[in-house]
């Protein structure tokens, strides 16, 4: 019980100041090392940075100031500021809530940041046609759907994932599609009732953070593809559109000319 | 204190260390259940810790600089068109649920009733600007979803405030910690009042603003690590059953006109997602659930989820929470039945 020891009020002080400084100084690690994307949408990103900073800043002053006051007034119990509040409402003692608290800021840091794996995505489209997701991005801009569309007549290799699925949505003639080129990098995966010869190439779609992380992904018709590729692994895949008689809920398959195993992409989630 | 101070710059250094060399190299690999139940509780408390300071700002405001006497001062006094003004000040803060806890303990503190206080709860995240905005955004298709979700959330507000308005004491219904916490600002308010009388108020004005910043960091600490300990608990619960309950169980449910809104208020309650969100989310599952049930969903998982009871238990006694989550349960379903069947 050294810790009962320590706790007088100022030390409580200090030490909460000191665990939401770790959890910024996480935050912000993320960001620096451009792994914030791997729990929430792109667009969360300035807003989680400039509040984790303020907070940095405000439990930064904090501590200082709490170390400076034990240094100049080492007796002087609580003034009319340190008291009122809390600390003492707080009870602190290594609670239940705590220790979680704890173990979170530990694999915070002690793991390396990694995406949902696939047993997420298999326990996820099992139930969803994996490519019923909606223009996701429409909060950001609008039109995002018909930006892509338009982009039909030019490269359309350069379309990911999700902007293919996004203009499923919006045109389901397969005469939009055939014959149009794709190039799109994935992880393999063969949801529940998908015709033996096909399977998807496949992104998780983030909205929020990874918690509503939902998997989408082009239809590949490629028979024996089981003995090539392991489910799960992430591959290129090149080809283009044709109609297909397949039963799938898309318009056009991926006829492809060439897969490649890759490696997961920096930020393996679309948007 | 000095070896205090040791100890902090040392676990510092320590998990910075983790963080930057050891993680990669230790190459720890854990079962991807455990490893994904991480990473969603980690998204979780990494998406909504922003939410969660910007709350606490918020409720250092509202304590410290707020007009709010003032404000308060301006509402009606009969108690139904006041606790009707009070669900609405959501309207005026882009805060959303685990910020509006913090920002809810400081209005009880600024005087208002429990059950006011619920009424703001309950209607705040939903009437929210950044949350309206979002529903718009997700359901252009389907227009009429914003006003029925704010129709919905201002009624049930309403209807759990009346019906907590008559207990008679509010205090009882207020949890021992949060009690704690009214007493000893109270003191100290009756402290400053005398603080006041015996001094000049010009030679301390300079004196009273700093100390006002102090006692904002550390209100601002306080409600930050209170929030950030249950945010991490309902994270690690949430992300607990995702991984380990199977959705097909909540969505092979979804066609029908019943079971699909409790598929929903049940997923809604697991998920436990933030209110600014949500549309995005519940529009993933539009296709496949029956709009009652949709509808019923972004009622309900702002007012009531794993993560919202587990910071509400800050503020409030178990017995209260019980009562309101039954009743926003009911008045949820109720109103997916009546889109389901009557619109």
């Amino acid at each position: 019980m050294r810790f009962r020891a320590l706790a007088d009020a100022r030390s409580v002080s200090l030490a909460t100041y000191f665990a939401v400084l770790l959890f910024n100084v996480y935050t912000l690690s993320l960001y620096f090392n451009q792994q914030l994307t791997l729990y929430i949408h792109p667009r969360y990103i300035l807003f989680t940075v400039a509040f984790n900073a303020v907070s940095l800043v405000a439990c930064g002053l904090g501590f200082v100031l709490t170390v400076w006051r034990m240094g100049t007034a080492p007796s002087k119990s609580g003034t009319a500021v340190a008291s009122p509040g809390s600390v003492s409402s707080l009870g602190w003692r290594p609670s239940f809530t705590v220790l979680v608290a704890g173990l979170v800021l530990v694999a915070a840091y002690a793991l390396p940041a990694r995406t949902l794996s696939s047993d997420t995505a298999d326990q996820r489209s099992a139930n969803f046609n994996s490519i019923e997701a909606q223009p996701s991005g429409s909060g950001a801009g609008s039109g995002a759907g018909s930006d892509t569309l338009a982009l039909f007549g030019a490269a359309t290799s350069r379309l990911n994932v999700a902007e293919w699925a996004k203009a499923f949505n919006l045109r389901s003639n397969p005469d939009a599609y055939v014959g149009k080129e794709v190039d799109v990098v994935g992880f393999v995966f063969h949801p529940k009732g998908t015709p033996e010869d096909v399977f998807y190439v496949s992104r998780f779609s983030v909205t929020c953070c990874a918690v509503d992380a939902r998997p989408i992904g082009l239809p590949v018709y490629l028979p024996g593809w089981q003995e090539e590729f392991e489910e799960d692994s992430w591959v290129r895949v090149t080809g283009s559109f044709t109609e297909t008689e397949e039963e799938i809920a898309e318009p056009v398959i991926v006829a492809p000319e060439n897969i490649e195993p890759t490696e997961q992409p920096e930020d393996p989630y679309v948007n | 204190m000095l070896v205090l101070l040791m100890g902090f710059v040392l676990a510092g250094a320590l998990l910075l260390w983790l963080k930057t060399d050891a993680s990669p190299a230790l190459g720890l690999s854990l079962p991807t259940e455990l490893q994904d139940l991480i990473t969603l509780a980690l998204s979780i408390v990494v998406e909504a810790l922003p939410f969660v300071i910007l709350g606490a700002l918020v409720s250092v405001i509202v304590r410290l600089f707020a007009p709010t006497q003032r404000i308060l001062h301006l509402l009606p006094k009969r108690p139904l068109l006041r606790r009707l003004s009070i669900s609405l000040f959501g309207t005026f803060m882009p805060v959303c649920e685990c910020g509006n806890v913090p920002v809810a303990r400081g209005l009880v503190i600024k005087g208002l009733s429990v059950a006011e206080s619920t009424t703001f709860l309950l209607a705040a995240p939903i009437i929210n600007p950044v949350t309206v905005l979002a529903t718009s955004q997700a359901f252009r298709l389907d227009p009429s979803i914003v006003w029925v979700r704010m129709g919905g959330a201002l009624l049930i507000a309403n209807l759990v405030g009346g019906l907590i308005a008559l207990h008679k004491d509010q205090r009882e219904l207020i949890s021992k910690g949060f009690y704690n916490t009214l007493c000893e600002v109270e003191a100290a308010d009756e402290h400053h009042h005398h603080d006041d009388h015996e001094h000049d108020h010009h030679h301390h004005t300079s004196n009273r603003w700093r100390d006002r910043w102090q006692e904002g960091i550390v209100i601002f600490r306080d409600e930050v690590s209170l929030m950030l300990k249950v945010l991490c608990l309902g994270a690690v619960i949430a992300g607990a059953t995702q991984v380990f309950v199977p959705r097909d169980v909540l969505t092979s449910l979804g066609g029908d006109p019943f079971l699909s809104i409790l598929a929903m208020i049940a997923l809604a309650f697991i998920i436990s997602i933030c209110a600014n969100v949500d549309a995005f989310f519940a529009l993933a599952y539009s296709n496949t659930f029956t709009f009652g049930s949709i509808v019923a969903f972004l009622v309900f998982g702002p007012m009531i989820d794993i993560k919202m009871l587990t910071m509400m238990r800050t503020t409030y006694k178990v017995r209260l929470l019980a009562v309101i989550t039954l009743l926003v349960t009911l008045s949820s379903i109720l109103i997916g039945l009546v889109v389901n069947y009557a619109l």
